[in-house]
C-alpha cells in the first residue's frame, strides 16, 4: 500500500543542513506528512550510495556519512521507501559503490504510473 | 488556521532557496502578480534561504545569501531588503488574496531577526494545515 504522499528528487542534493536541500526538506516533510515514499532519479541517486568496502558507522560514534547519504539512511530507517531510478544508477554508480541498505531500484519512469494511488506528489 | 475544511486559497508557493527566492526574488513576485492578476489568491511559505526576504534589521546586519550583489535578498540602505519592501506592500494591498508566510521553525534554525510586520510566521509543523487549505501547492525550492 503506498504512502499518502511520494517525494522525487531529480537533482543533485548539496547536503545543507537547510530546507532548501531537497533530501533535508524531505526529513522535515516526512515529519509533517507520516508515511512518505521517495523517487530518486538522475544526480539524485548519488545521495544513495555508499562506498561498498567503507565503513558502516553506527550512529553517535562519531564516523559520520556525507550529509546526503545521512538523510537517505536516516529515512530508510524511519520505515520511508526509497526508490532509485535504475538506468540512472547504472550511469551513476562508480565501482565499489553499493546502495544504502533498505534501498530499491525501480524503473522510476514506469513508477509515475502509479502517482494517482497518492494524495500528493511534491517534486523537490 | 482558521479551522476551515475545504480549499481557503487557490494557491500556496512553497519556495525553499535562493534560486529562485531570494536572488532571482523576480521569478516568485512574477509568480503573485500573474495569480492576483488573474484573480487568484496565493501563499507562500518561505522556508530556508528564501526565508531571510522578509527578515529586517540594520543596514549591514545578519545574513543573506544576496549580500554584496545587487540582488533582492541584500538590504537597502534604509535596512530593508527590498524583497521585504515588495512583500509588505503586497500583503497590505491584498488582504485576503495575498499571503507571505516566513517559516518560524527556519526563522529560528538561521538565527534570523524580526521579519515585515503583520507577516504570519507559522512554525514548520504547521504545513500541513496550509496545504490542505490550499486547492494547489506547488513547490519550486529547491537546491
Amino acid at each position: 500500500m503506498p504512502a499518502h504522499v511520494l517525494a522525487v528528487i531529480d537533482h543533485d542534493c548539496p547536503g545543507t543542513e537547510d530546507m532548501h536541500d531537497p533530501l533535508y526538506f524531505c526529513v522535515g516533510l516526512r515529519l509533517q506528512f507520516g508515511g512518505i515514499d521517495l523517487v530518486l532519479r538522475g544526480p539524485a541517486v548519488s545521495s544513495a550510495l555508499v562506498a561498498a568496502d567503507g565503513p558502516a558507522p553506527p550512529e553517535g560514534n562519531g564516523a559520520r556519512l556525507p550529509n546526503p547519504q545521512r538523510y537517505v539512511r536516516s529515512l530508510v530507517r524511519a520505515g520511508v521507501r526509497v526508490w532509485v531510478d535504475d538506468a540512472d544508477l547504472a550511469g551513476l554508480r562508480r565501482d565499489g559503490q553499493v546502495l544504502i541498505d533498505g534501498v530499491r531500484t525501480a524503473d522510476t519512469d514506469a513508477m509515475a504510473a502509479r502517482w494517482n494511488e497518492y494524495e500528493e506528489v511534491w517534486f523537490l | 488556521m482558521d479551522g476551515q475544511t475545504g480549499p481557503r486559497w487557490d494557491l500556496l508557493l512553497v519556495v525553499t532557496s535562493d534560486q529562485y527566492g531570494s536572488v532571482r526574488f523576480g521569478t516568485v513576485r512574477r509568480l503573485i502578480d500573474t495569480a492576483l492578476r488573474s484573480g487568484h489568491s496565493i501563499q507562500v511559505w518561505a522556508c530556508g534561504e528564501a526565508n531571510g526576504l522578509t527578515e529586517l534589521g540594520p543596514a549591514g546586519a545578519g545574513h543573506s545569501p544576496g549580500e554584496g550583489s545587487p540582488a533582492a535578498g541584500s538590504r537597502s540602505r534604509g535596512g530593508k531588503r527590498p524583497a521585504a519592501e515588495q512583500i509588505g506592500a503586497l500583503a497590505a494591498g491584498n488582504v485576503g488574496r495575498f499571503t507571505w508566510l516566513a517559516c518560524q521553525t527556519c526563522s529560528g534554525e538561521r538565527g534570523a531577526g524580526e521579519h515585515v510586520p503583520g507577516l504570519p510566521t507559522p512554525s514548520f509543523s504547521d504545513l500541513r494545515d496550509y496545504v490542505a487549505q490550499a486547492a494547489k501547492t506547488v513547490f519550486i525550492g529547491g537546491a
